[in-house]
């Protein structure tokens, strides 16, 4: 178990050394990275004192051991808009974010497993066809439309809940379930399919054959074989995801990481949108170590390896 | 002819000791009209504290017919005829009432232990668990204490250290009796075991059927042994019924069978084992193989690949008649004698 | 070939079919000019709703009739998702058969190349790049096309593995053809119909991608009219006019879904045993 664990986190070291590459090159893109940093109208002077207090004027590579270092402190520099360390105000977002991606999570886990386990267990019924073309409908679907139709149902018709913005809980509603839309469809997808292939092995004719009651049969001994499979397939789709919480919260004016990226990028405002990407994709990366970790510890074949 | 037989009791005496009682099944699997038969009018009754054998190759429907007395036929199925267990028709016992029985009083063991056991879950659980489905009222530490019993019973090296252990990290034998602990929990009265060592290699093979004889001398439960392998079923079986498309192609004690083959099919079968005894011209190999299900030939099913197949085998269906006491046989040409063909 | 004659399947073929004559001849499909702006008439409903004759799905804040914004809004997603999938099939599928065939060192340091691009969210690649370059056509086809190459790389890695020891391989280099030649000869058609399967999904994963951008507002600028760009002006009136944004939104997802379903159609047909959603 802890060799794998350990092996499992070596594996992730090139991942997290291509993000570094990626963001470090993602201002160079353009050249000059001055262009980037300084106003258009900036005196020559100006920006070789900015290449000087930056580095700019040092070797690439020099250039890169800093930045590479200066990252995995979290020092992204300060915001070009507002002065302050790019990391803070990532960290001052980051509430937000964490709010509606778990409320996210809970959901989709929430309606997608058991529509999955449903789907599967009366396969070819009309509830499984059912739940098959609202899947298929709700992957079909992007993100923001939901939103949109969301709010045009429920704000804008209904009168039921806000718009966008942030407080309660009734403003919470809208962005997570339009987040969740897409991953409950794939949920439902993935967990009907693994379901139908462990439905199909010996272990659950002897579960049977034990005389256990249908639904231990099917929780017990299908569903929990069923999920370890679809846990990684949660924590892949963490990336897609993270393109939904930026679309989410730009809908609903959620004041969170992925709003706060894009309004950086607006203002051209890189130190933040390097730091936001560099976060969402050591999350990513995390999240599929976790999502490793923890089936390696659902299953026991993986952990006494 | 009951000559052969005089070795072991014959049947019909001792009707009462009739534990498992199958007339005239007919299992048929898929919708009303696609569906196929895959046993077609079956007979077979089990006695207690014997060994019942069936016989056949793969596609016979002798795993159909174990799962038609388990009440666990896939969905969509049909189901006709009675299977009668201690005096009741269990096609006419309510869901939760088969439920009550399977695993309780009929217990069933499988060919693949490597996946007939839950992979995340522990073996003590999994026995644990069959036991708890039957007894609601045992706190856990009496049921582990069973549980622990069961695997000692069965032979487990090492049975306390095993309950907590995980099916991967037992060796094939060992998970086979694991299963056949868990089969045993409730002490059933009826034991179906599906190609119990078909997968297991041919030392544990005959370790796992002395186990089974002696946990049925112990426990005088009846058993079902359902297997391809004559030599298995000569090991320990008490009454053999051969198995040939869904069909009962021939039934005799043991000793009957082996002695006095009458069926082309068994002669068949029996000619596929090497015999030290036997000249190698007399091995008769069967030539083909089973018809799918969905295209049974007309008339005796056996008549395309039988080397004494005649005009009317080829329309009329043979019913299982009596040759000998306690010995029936479902062919035309029967009996057969020696030196035909 | 039966497949294709299904109800769903001919529906799917339809929607496409009017995608791409919109993005090849939106003049020939659209009653108005995309850019015409009629003041007299703003936000209004669609004409089968009691809007004005002449606007079927009503029109927008600047009077721009909706139906062929819509139409010429066609050409941004389908232009750059099409450009994006050959892109991003060449590399994948020319990277998969060399790495397969050679095995190896090649084929480990393409797998690591491989990881080290799945570890990065495509959405986040995309923006982080529009946002430092801007976005243009090619700005957009070439990062699409570039991010989406891994996922053909591994298909047609592993389809080449899989053949690469099979007889008639083994005979093609015994008697000396060269190597490239025998693989695009032998083991090419095998790998070509998974290729064409997952190339379907691909397509409709770049379409949601490029609608997502530019919803964002980090697609395609307006004047060009862009399906996503279309939802996001429309969600600004949404309490005033509803069709500026619910009508580009049901092009999008009809699109994506038709283009699933031809894929879930090529998948039966093509590659049976890669239909194991269905868990026959």
């Amino acid at each position: 178990m802890v060799d794998y664990v350990l092996r499992r986190l070596l594996y992730t070291i090139p991942s997290l050394l291509g993000i570094v590459v990626v963001c470090f090159f993602l201002t160079r893109l353009s050249g000059d990275p001055t262009d980037l940093f300084l106003p258009i109208d900036a005196s020559e002077e100006a920006r070789d004192a900015f290449r000087v207090q930056y580095g700019l004027d040092k070797p690439l590579m020099e250039q890169f051991v800093a930045f590479f270092y200066k990252a995995l402190q979290g020092d992204f520099g300060n915001s070009l808009r507002f002065g302050e360390p790019a990391i803070s105000l990532l960290a001052e977002r980051l509430g937000a974010t964490i709010q509606l991606a778990l409320a996210t999570l809970f959901i989709a886990v929430g309606v997608g497993i058991p529509a999955g386990i449903v789907s599967a267990y009366y396969r070819n019924s009309l509830l499984d066809v059912a739940v098959r073309s609202l899947a298929a409908f709700g992957q079909a679907v992007p993100t923001f439309y939901w939103g949109v139709l969301c709010i045009l149902i429920f704000s804008v018709w209904l009168k039921w809940l806000p718009t966008g913005g942030s407080g309660g809980l009734v403003h919470l509603i809208l962005p997570a379930t339009t987040l969740a839309s897409t991953l409950v469809a794939l949920l439902a997808r993935v967990m009907r399919s693994t379901m139908l292939d462990v439905m199909r092995q010996d272990f659950v004719r002897t579960a049977r054959a034990k005389g256990l009651g249908e639904f231990t049969v099917v929780m017990r001994h299908v569903a929990r074989n069923a999920f370890i499979p679809v846990l990684t397939v949660i924590a892949l789709q963490f990336g897609v995801l993270m393109g939904g919480v930026i679309v989410t919260e730009t809908v609903f004016s959620w004041p969170g990481v992925g709003r706060l990226v894009i309004q950086a990028i607006y203002a051209r405002d890189y130190p933040v949108v390097q730091a936001v990407v560099f976060f969402f994709a050591l999350i990513f990366v995390l999240s599929n170590l976790l999502a490793d970790i923890l089936s390696a510890v659902l299953d026991p074949r993986v952990r006494y390896k | 002819m009951s000559l052969t037989m005089t070795s072991r009791p014959s049947a019909g005496v001792e009707r009462h000791d009739e534990i498992l009682s199958i007339k005239q099944l007919r299992t048929t699997l898929g919708s009303r009209p696609g569906g196929v038969t895959v046993v077609d009018g079956v007979d077979l009754s089990v006695r207690r504290g014997k060994t019942l054998g069936i016989v056949g190759e793969s596609g016979c429907g002798k795993s159909m017919l174990s799962l038609s007395v388990m009440g666990l036929v896939p969905p969509p199925c049909r189901l006709e005829g009675r299977i009668e267990f201690s005096g009741r028709n269990l096609l006419d016992v309510s869901p939760a009432e088969m439920r009550r029985i399977r695993g309780n009083r009929i217990a069933m063991i499988f060919q693949e232990p490597m996946t007939s056991l839950n992979p995340v879950l522990t073996v003590g659980f999994q026995i644990v668990e069959a036991m708890r489905a039957h007894d609601r009222k045992s706190s856990y530490e009496v049921l582990r204490r069973r549980a622990i019993e069961a695997l000692v019973q069965v032979r487990m090296p090492a049975a306390e250290r095993r309950f907590d252990e995980y099916p991967h990290q037992l060796s094939g034998g060992m998970r086979q009796r694991a299963a056949i602990a868990m089969a045993l929990s409730c002490k059933p009265e009826v034991l179906i075991a599906d190609e119990p060592t078909t997968a297991l290699d041919v030392t544990v093979q005959a370790e796992i059927l002395d186990l089974l004889r002696d946990l049925q001398q112990e426990t005088n439960m009846a058993i079902v042994l359902i297997t391809h392998d004559l030599g298995v079923v000569a090991q320990v079986a008490d009454e053999v019924a051969v198995m040939y498309a869904g069909r009962i192609a021939e039934k005799a004690s043991c000793d009957a069978l082996f002695a006095d083959p009458q069926h082309p099919y068994t002669l068949g079968l029996l000619g596929s084992i090497p015999r030290m005894d036997q000249a190698a011209t007399r091995l008769l190999a069967i030539d083909g193989v089973v018809p799918p299900v969905a295209s049974m030939p007309p008339g005796c099913r056996f008549h395309p690949r039988c080397v004494f197949s005649g005009q009317e085998c080829t329309r009329q269906r043979p019913e299982l008649t009596a040759v000998a006491d306690g010995h029936a046989v479902a062919c035309l040409k029967a009996p057969i004698e020696e030196g035909q063909s | 070939m039966r497949h294709l004659r299904s109800p769903v399947a001919v529906t799917s073929l339809i929607v496409v079919g009017l995608a791409l004559l919109a993005t090849l001849a939106p003049g020939l499909l659209a009653p108005h000019d995309p850019a015409e702006q009629s003041l007299l008439a703003r936000l209004a409903p669609p004409s089968f709703l009691g809007g004005p004759e002449g606007h079927f799905l009503g029109t927008d804040q600047l009077g721009r009739d909706i139906l062929s914004r819509i139409i010429y809004g066609a050409r941004a997603t389908l232009l750059i998702s099409i450009a994006a999938v050959v892109i991003s099939c060449s590399i994948g599928t020319t990277v998969g058969l060399v790495a397969g065939y050679n095995g190896g060192r090649t084929d480990a340091l393409v797998l690591r190349l491989i990881d080290m691009q799945l570890a990065f969210p495509v959405i986040l690649l995309v923006i982080a790049v529009v946002a430092v370059v801007g976005s243009s056509v090619l700005t957009l086809i070439v990062v699409l096309g570039v991010s989406g190459w891994p996922q053909f790389a591994r298909i047609v890695r592993a389809a080449v593995i899989s053949v690469r020891e099979m007889e008639y391989v083994e005979a093609a280099r015994a008697i000396g053809a060269p190597a490239m030649r025998v693989i695009f000869r032998h083991i090419g058609p095998n790998v070509l119909s998974a290729t064409i399967v997952f190339a379907t999904y691909e397509l409709s994963r770049m379409i949601l991608i490029e609608a997502t951008l530019s919803f964002l507002g980090l697609g395609i600028q307006p004047p060009t009219p862009t399906w996503g760009g279309m939802i996001s002006e429309g969600q600004k009136y949404i309490s005033l006019a509803w069709a500026a944004s619910v009508f580009p939104g049901i092009a999008i997802a009809s699109t994506i879904l038709a283009i699933n379903m031809i894929g879930d159609v090529l998948r039966d047909a093509l590659d049976p045993r890669l239909s194991g959603e269905d868990g026959r």
